[in-house]
């Protein structure tokens, strides 16, 4: 079988870039390396033949470059089982280099076997009430969750540098913009996050000094960012964002399935609620039915003292 | 411009816990189908668009009459037409999914653009958009919360990691759409609801493709975990709270 | 002396003058009402049979003023002002009769003691009740009362009338040396003083030459006032009474959703000529905003305000919507719990405006808050409103000898749970409490579980009266397949709408409180319950009291399972929302919230329970008595249960 990574230079140093080269590695096989890079860089740390495509818009790449970048770095001949570490490069190009190259996309994968010759892909369904397997009989581009699968210690070796040469524009007048909310909830080890129960912006916005305290990034349900408390890449979810802190607060969060999924892998689960019934109480380790607004002012001296 | 939105009904994601159970299958019980969120968000895109360039959006569906739910609320919300693909319920492989829009969207007359919801709540696949934008070989734009109607292009707003990336693009487009405040679905009024309900739906033919996925296994997955309540006055709970986020500061490796 | 009488128009010879103005008078006056009629006409035509009801409440409301004195001190001043005028207006017509058609009716004892006594006595009960009514306004100053410069004029304009009207006569009696002045009792104790004061002739006569033209200008201009300003409702307040809907308007209309050309109201025209005439009913007095939930919690409706800003928009921008005048917020903030209508002395009807309005917020326009919406849309596309339930309809019966109806068999007595029986936690256990007395009575019992749907109430209120309508067929088609004997339902919004809103679907059947049932089983000793002793205060549910009328029964209860049964400051028909009517069980609510206000009323009273028969109320209750440091919040049902378990288990 011929499997491949792809993944931006910058995001080699983190777990999941190392996971999805774990994860190859002990599928084995003919494995290569697709490294999207800025800048040409001799020794790359990475496993399997190592390709380093170039282009200087691959910096923080429009999705348009960064899809063509990598359909030529591919090449003519893809790989059976293409992997990308879940995330926002593969939101950008992951489904659509399937599409491309005429295979199937999986995303939020957390366990990958080989079953009499043919891969078979774990992930969930239903808003997390549910895991499906999936077998594959052609090529597949998988999207592989965080934290679900063995990290490679992979060794610098040199790679086949490739200049993409030019590419076809992508959007126009394209600016990025990234707020105080830009703490990268992926990676965070503290998380708080704020829901409807919190009943306005004001109420929300109190969450801040709290997660200051824990040097925590702040989170939201998908009820807080419909109301515009907080920006949509703030939200935990199976829809949202999957998130596996070491300590993840929920104040006034009820508790709808396609959250706690999105929280399940949290290492410990503290739940605030006015309501006993919540079901987010069912999914936390340590619960609280209080009035945040109550429980706050204690709190907030008992920690700064 | 001519906008095509994709339209999914899943089985109401708001259902309790053990109400549809997965016994190697997906048992609905008396579980309602409903218009998926993501789905309700890629409809109001498509109308803020489709008001915006004085054009009209059709609305498209794949799978068995119980979709029709979806679509009778695309025409509620201005769908000038609604079409469904014929095909069973069940697992589809995005691959196999996507070539069959690619085929209903053809013969449909094609689109400027087309608008997909983010990610579907049955089998949370989320792919559909970028594969179909594969397969058209068109430029695919995730996640988008904001579109704006500028001259012959379409001003995007979309999510990424910690905030937004806004953009200019022209030409025929795929859309994948988010929630949020500008993506909040509006309610249809009543007399555009009881006019959809005697509006026809066209019925497709699927077209005949190949599949890459099959679906081997289903089965209950398992979120709960056992809860240790804090209770007292509030001013208890705050203190045995501290203790508890003290502990975890010192001892569970926090910043 | 000859037969007691006096002489019209004494001492004013040029008195035919007074036609010119009084002609201006009528047809600044008649153009006044044409005004106001031009806008009523544009109404919808509502039924109006049977008359019967509508005169008793006439009589009731209007003759004597009953809702006027449940205040006594401004209600009795009132009445009596009110009689006061009438008397006098009667005087007055007795003068015209003589002077402009020369009949003999000023004479002998009628002029004795009604002429000049009763009239006498009339003035003076009017001063004192005009000087409470400024003493209130301007002294104790509550705030439902305005201050502007009307408010002022039309007590201050009144009060010197009278005021003149005694010194015309007073002067009268003195210069002619009246020999039956004394039965003018007021107005003669007024002459001995001029005595005192050595008054002249001549100048008694040139004041009260003056002041006789000056009382007739000032009076003249009052009644020229009266369409123009809140005194017309001395025509229109009977009007709005006798228009007034005998049922108290607890029914919602039925809206017609094929032909209505707009569904809901954001048009004058969409409202009925009664909306349109209780407009100008309104005397300002504030008793509906006194008794507002939403008011009282800070939210921004006020039902006064709402009928005022209506009417400013009727006679100034009649032809625009109705969006410009009432805010959304306004409209949404509203409980429905009746508590405006319930306290108004002229029966003006707020809530079927609100809901008109909200009607066509919602279905036209697409509006409604957040929370509200989300709600509507669970009865859309699950059949209930709790959003994130935990539970199934059958859920909460899991463990007990009952079972769902089954198609084809009969049924004797059908428990409606409701949406809250079954998917909210705590009114799960009212459904099963009342499912354990109800089987220990030995009830053939059966409920509806999955066929159960919302009755869709909380669309109505909400003003999405298409789903409402879908509900509500789907609800009476069930029902006409089982065919109960009996229906019993622990939800007084349920019972409202199985009970009398869906009579207009077609619906025929016995429906009743589960705390009609259970009082009527402890009186024909059904069940009996074991001595209790608890000190309980008990929360009338807007929708059991005020809308279906069900007071005594819940207490009864009460009592009977052995409680101390203590009342709140507001019970009864005067009871306080506990805050989840009207969609807003659904709701995220400000600072303050209704149900503390209703809890510290609760908490005040000492009891050791708060009971109540609505789960939403429950809820509430539960919330905000917990927040308050009080004790309990049960269902009757749970509360009997506990003094009839032990019965049950001693007889086996």
């Amino acid at each position: 079988m011929r499997s491949a990574v792809l993944a931006r230079l910058l995001d080699l140093g983190e777990t999941p870039a190392r996971e999805a080269m774990g994860l190859m590695e002990a599928l084995g096989g003919e494995m290569r390396s697709l490294i999207l890079a800025s800048s040409a860089q001799d020794a790359v740390a990475a496993v399997g033949d190592v390709h380093l495509g170039v282009h200087p818009a691959l910096e923080d790449p429009d999705p348009e470059i960064a899809y063509l970048a990598a359909v030529r770095l591919i090449g003519d001949v893809p790989p059976d089982l293409l992997l990308l570490p879940e995330g926002p490069l593969f939101e950008m190009i992951g489904a659509r280099l399937a599409g491309h190259f005429g295979m199937s996309a999986v995303r939020d994968v957390d366990e990958v076997t080989a079953e009499s010759g043919a891969i078979v892909l774990r992930k969930g369904a239903y808003g997390g009430k549910a895991n499906v397997r999936l077998r594959a009989s052609g090529g597949v581009v998988a999207g592989l969750r965080a934290g679900a699968f063995p990290a490679a210690d992979p060794q610098p070796q040199t790679a086949s540098i490739e200049d993409l040469g030019p590419l076809a524009e992508g959007g126009k007048e394209r600016r990025t913009v990234r707020d105080t909310s830009g703490d990268d909830l992926g990676r965070a080890k503290v998380i708080v996050s704020g829901g409807r129960g919190l009943g306005s912006r004001e109420g929300y916005e109190s969450l801040r000094p709290f997660a200051s305290l824990l040097g925590a990034s702040l989170g939201a349900s998908r009820a807080a960012v419909d109301e515009g408390w907080a920006s949509p890449s703030q939200q935990v979810g199976i829809t949202g964002r999957k998130v596996a802190p070491e300590l993840y607060l929920a104040i006034g969060i009820s508790g709808a399935s396609q959250h706690l999924s999105g929280m399940s892998g949290s290492r410990t689960v503290i739940a605030v609620n006015r309501d006993e019934h919540a079901p987010i109480f069912e999914a936390a380790d340590i619960g609280l039915v209080a009035d945040w607004y109550q429980i706050w002012p204690h709190l907030q001296k008992a920690l700064e003292g | 411009m001519r906008i095509l939105c994709f339209v999914k009904a899943i089985l109401d994601p708001e259902a309790p816990p053990g109400a549809i159970r997965f016994p190697g299958k997906v048992e609905s019980g008396d579980v309602s189908t409903v218009l998926g969120p993501f789905e309700g968000n890629a409809l109001e895109l498509a109308l803020q668009i489709s008001e915006a360039s004085a054009g009209s959006f059709t609305a498209v569906a794949m799978g068995d009459g119980a979709q029709d739910v979806a679509l009778r609320k695309a025409l509620a919300l201005g769908a000038g037409r609604a079409a469904r693909i014929d095909v069973a319920t069940g697992f589809v492989d995005p691959l196999g999914a996507a070539r069959r829009l690619e085929a209903a969207a053809k013969e449909l007359g094609g689109a400027d653009v087309y608008i997909f919801g983010r990610q579907a709540g049955d089998w949370d696949m989320g792919v559909t958009a970028g594969l179909f934008a594969g397969l058209l070989d068109l430029p695919f734009v995730p996640l988008v919360q904001q579109a704006e109607v500028a001259g012959e292009g379409l001003r995007l707003r979309r999510e990424i990691p910690g905030g937004y990336e806004e953009s200019l693009r022209t030409g025929p487009i795929v859309l994948s759409v988010t929630n949020g405040p500008r993506t909040l679905m509006r309610l249809p009024k009543v007399k555009d609801v009881m006019l959809a309900n005697r509006k026809p739906i066209d019925v497709l033919k699927p077209a005949e493709v190949g599949e890459n996925l099959t679906l081997a296994e289903i089965a209950q997955a398992q979120v709960t975990r056992q809860s240790r309540m804090i209770t007292g006055d509030a001013a208890s709970q705050a203190a045995q709270l501290a203790a508890e986020l003290r502990r975890f500061l010192v001892t569970g490796g926090g910043n | 002396m000859g037969i007691p009488h006096r002489v019209v128009y004494w001492n004013v010879p040029d008195h035919a003058w007074m036609y010119l103005p009084f002609a201006i008078l009528c047809i600044v006056f008649a153009y006044g009402v044409w005004r106001r009629w031009r806008v009523w006409a544009t109404g919808r035509r509502m039924p109006l049979r049977p008359w019967g009801p509508r005169l008793r409440r006439l009589l009731s409301h209007a003759g004597l003023q009953s809702r006027v004195v449940r205040r006594p001190l401004q209600g009795y001043a009132h009445l009596a002002l009110a009689v006061a005028f009438v008397l006098l207006f009667i005087g007055t017509v007795v003068v015209a009769l003589k002077a402009d058609f020369g009949l003999p009716v000023m004479q002998g004892a009628f002029y004795l003691w009604f002429e000049s006594a009763t009239l006498d006595a009339a003035g003076l009960a009017g001063i004192i009740a005009l000087a409470i009514f400024l003493v209130r306004r301007y002294a104790l100053r509550p705030s439902a009362l305005g201050r502007e410069l009307p408010d002022f004029l039309v007590p201050f304009t009144l009060l010197i009338i009278l005021i003149t009207g005694f010194l015309l006569q007073s002067l009268r009696i003195y210069a002619t040396h009246d020999p039956w002045g004394a039965y003018s009792f007021v107005s003669y104790g007024l002459s001995a003083l001029y005595a005192a004061w050595h008054l002249s002739t001549p100048a008694a006569l040139i004041i009260h030459r003056s002041l006789w033209w000056f009382h007739l200008l000032l009076a003249f201009s009052f009644l020229g006032a009266i369409p123009y300003s809140k005194l017309f409702h001395l025509f229109m307040a009977p009007v709005a009474i006798l228009l007034s809907d005998p049922d108290g308007a607890t029914k919602l209309e039925k809206l017609d959703l094929e032909h209505s050309e707009r569904l809901g109201a954001n048009m004058l025209t969409d409202f009925t000529v009664k909306d349109l005439i209780d407009l100008d009913a309104c005397t300002e007095c504030g008793r509906c905003e006194e008794a507002c939930p939403a008011f009282a919690s800070g939210k921004p409706l006020s039902p006064k305000r709402l009928i005022l800003d209506l009417r400013e928009h009727a006679h100034e921008r009649p032809l625009e919507p109705l969006t410009a005048a009432i805010k959304d917020e306004t409209l949404f903030a509203c409980t429905t719990c009746r508590a405006c209508m319930e306290a108004c002395p002229v029966d003006i009807e707020h809530v079927p405006k609100i809901v008109g309005m909200r009607r066509f917020r919602v279905m036209e326009e697409g509006e409604m808050p957040t929370g509200l919406a989300e709600a509507v849309q669970g009865i859309e596309e699950r059949g209930h409103p709790f959003r994130g339930a935990q539970a199934s309809r059958t859920t909460w019966m899991e463990g007990l000898p009952i079972r769902e109806w089954q198609p084809g068999e009969p049924c004797e007595t059908l428990l409606w749970v409701g949406c809250a029986g079954a998917f909210d936690p705590r009114a799960q256990k009212v459904a099963r409490a009342l499912t354990q007395l109800l089987l220990a009575m030995g009830e053939d019992l059966k409920v509806l579980g999955r066929r159960e749907s919302c009755t869709g109430d909380p669309a109505r209120r909400a003003g999405q009266e298409y789903l409402y309508q879908m509900q509500a067929e789907e609800n009476v088609k069930t029902l006409k397949d089982v065919a109960p004997r009996r229906i019993v339902t622990m939800c007084p919004h349920c019972l409202h709408q199985l009970r009398d809103e869906y009579r207009d679907f077609g619906a025929d059947f016995e429906v009743v409180h589960h705390s009609e049932y259970l009082q009527a089983a402890l009186v024909t000793g059904r069940i009996k319950a074991a001595a209790g002793g608890r000190r309980i205060t008990y929360h009338d549910p807007c929708y059991l009291g005020r809308y279906e009328g069900v007071f005594a029964a819940p207490r009864e209860v009460l009592k009977a399972a052995g409680g101390d049964v203590v009342e709140m400051a507001h019970h009864g028909p005067d009871s306080f929302c506990c805050g989840a009517g009207g969609g807003w069980a659904f709701r995220e609510e400000g600072v303050p919230r209704v149900n503390r206000l209703r809890a510290k009323e609760a908490v005040a009273t000492g009891a050791e329970v708060v009971a109540t028969g609505c789960p939403f109320c429950l809820s509430m209750m539960t919330d905000g008595v917990k927040a308050e440091g009080g004790g309990e919040v049960e269902d009757i049902a749970e509360i009997l249960w506990t003094q009839v378990a032990p019965e049950v288990t001693a007889r086996g």
